[in-house]
């Protein structure tokens, strides 16, 4: 058997049984046979089957769901009739090939003949492609908007444009930068419709000058005043009484010097009546004890250093200053101090308003 | 096992989908598909044996032949699926467990099955000293009933290297068969 050269059908026979001895004992590859098939091939019992059937089943019915799709760039056509021979070749029938080649397929969008379309012509080449060196001219106009796409008719991109020009007007109109005519007519038909636009400022209206005859009498202005310098005027120092013997001593702090010294004029009318005011207390003042200037200018002049009040009046230097002194003149500079005010002028705290 | 006539018009039914002729068909070549893979050392030959008939049933669209070729073809499928399955199983190894229900029904039968063992061992003892091909060429040849030209075909080999696989496996065989015969 180690040199055994012979055909299949001998050793077919050898497996069978069949062989003679010529180089083996059949008996021997017989009983081999057989035990190996003893051993191994045995009957599935009925439960195993059933089970095996059933998957079987299973994929038998799973394969019939299954439609057989073919890839379609493996089917290249060009005659157009690229659907119905897939569909022909997943059916594997040729009566079904004729049936649809010659049919008409319905489709969403109606019946269309399968078969009968063609693929569209190649345009015409221009004569500077046919040079060999140069690159394949592109074409005149590339359209990156389909005709019936979006965009693609002229009513489209007007609508486009007024739905842009609204919006960015009416993003000026809510922040206000519109003329004011726009502005004016985007407020009203906002507020028509309940919205809320600025409407534009409108500048005060101005009226007409009023004619002459009609004018307003010009007001009656106070007699004028007396210009009074503004000099630090001496307040009266009252002291402070005698204490009382037997009373209890009351450390009381002397009374500061208030001095009239009106605040910046911030205002001027009332700045001005403030000092008025001070102007006619003062010569009130004077009018009704003029001895007291004296000790009242001598306390001052304790006070301030010796120095006396009569040397301090502006009014006195005026008048001994012959080259300052201009007493006849008839300049209305004043020559001596101003005289007390009648009794009938208003008291001193009293405004000219009243 | 069905003739070829009845198995024929059985391979005819199956390519239209019938059941009736995956049944034949099942009931002529799952013994042997079965006896082939628990010969072949599968872990367990019926579940093996059935993905191998499913995966037939998916793909019958791709073959085109007679009967013997239909044979052939079904066990190449069933070689390979044996492939796939030691490949798998030497990645996740399983642990078997015994189970209790098939020792109870054995237990009946005690004779037979000590003397079915004793031949098995046997013969597991001769074909132990096979290489893998001759196993496989000799299990197609005498459990599958294939010839040559189709063990060639399903062990995707050439003939003269088929006809090699089986003398050098007969002989080996012969070899083992005397011995454990002259020590019986």
């Amino acid at each position: 058997m180690d040199n055994y050269r012979g055909n299949d059908a001998e050793v077919d026979g050898i497996f069978d049984g069949e062989s003679d001895d010529a180089w083996a004992d059949p008996n021997i590859i017989r009983r081999i046979t057989e035990d190996l098939r003893e051993a191994y091939v045995l009957p599935l019992d009925d439960a195993t089957q059933a089970k095996h059937l059933a998957a079987i089943a299973d994929a038998i019915s799973q394969n019939a769901r299954r439609p057989r799709v073919l890839p379609l760039a493996q089917r290249p056509s060009t005659d157009g009739s690229r659907c119905a021979s897939t569909f022909v070749r997943a059916a594997g029938s040729a009566q079904v090939a004729r049936e649809v080649s010659t049919a008409s397929l319905a489709t969403p969008f109606g019946a269309r003949t399968a078969g009968t379309a063609s693929a569209p012509s190649p345009r015409p080449r221009t004569p500077l492609a046919a040079v060999g060196s140069l690159p394949e001219p592109k074409t005149a106009h590339v359209s990156w908007i389909r005709p019936g796409a979006f965009l693609g008719s002229i009513y489209s991109k007007a609508a486009v444009i007024a739905a842009a020009i609204a919006v960015s007007a009416s993003g000026l109109a809510i922040a206000g930068s519109l003329p004011d005519p726009v502005q004016t007519a985007f407020s009203q038909a906002a507020g028509a419709i309940g919205l809320d636009i600025p409407a534009p400022i409108q500048p005060p209206a101005v009226s007409p000058a009023p004619p002459r005859e009609q004018a307003v009498a010009p007001p009656v202005l106070p007699e004028p005043l007396p210009v009074i310098p503004q000099e630090p005027l001496p307040v009266p120092i009252v002291p402070p009484p005698a204490p009382v013997a037997g009373a209890p001593r009351v450390q009381t702090p002397p009374p500061a010097v208030q001095v009239a010294s009106p605040a910046a004029p911030a205002d001027l009318e009332a700045w001005l009546s403030e000092l008025i005011r001070q102007a006619l207390a003062t010569a009130n003042a004077r009018a009704m004890n003029p001895q007291s200037q004296p000790e009242a200018g001598a306390a001052q002049s304790g006070q301030t250093g010796g120095q006396s009040w009569a040397s301090e009046n502006p009014w006195q230097s005026y008048g001994t200053n012959g080259a300052q002194t201009n007493a006849g003149s008839g300049s209305g500079y004043p020559s001596s101090p101003p005289k007390a005010k009648p009794q009938s002028r208003p008291a001193a705290g009293s405004s000219y308003d009243d | 096992m069905e003739s070829d006539g009845d198995l024929n018009e059985a391979l005819i039914a199956a390519r239209s989908n019938v059941s009736w002729g995956w049944n034949a068909i099942y009931r002529s070549l799952a013994p042997t598909v079965t006896g082939y893979l628990r010969a072949q050392g599968a872990a367990e030959p019926e579940d093996l044996a059935a993905e191998v008939f499913v995966q037939a049933v998916k793909n019958i669209k791709r073959f085109q032949g007679d009967v013997t070729a239909f044979r052939s073809w079904i066990f190449c499928v069933a070689h390979n699926k044996l492939v796939d399955d030691s490949r798998y199983r030497s990645r996740r190894p399983v642990q078997p467990v015994a189970d209790a229900g098939s020792d109870r029904v054995c237990s009946t039968r005690v004779e037979e099955q000590v003397l079915n063992n004793l031949a098995s061992d046997r013969v597991r003892q001769m074909i132990a000293e096979l290489t893998p091909d001759q196993r496989s060429v000799l299990f197609l040849r005498i459990l599958g009933g294939l010839t040559v030209d189709e063990v060639a075909r399903a062990l995707n080999k050439n003939i003269t290297a088929v006809k090699a696989l089986q003398r050098r496996g007969l002989a080996s065989l012969k070899k083992e068969f005397s011995a454990q015969t002259v020590s019986i």
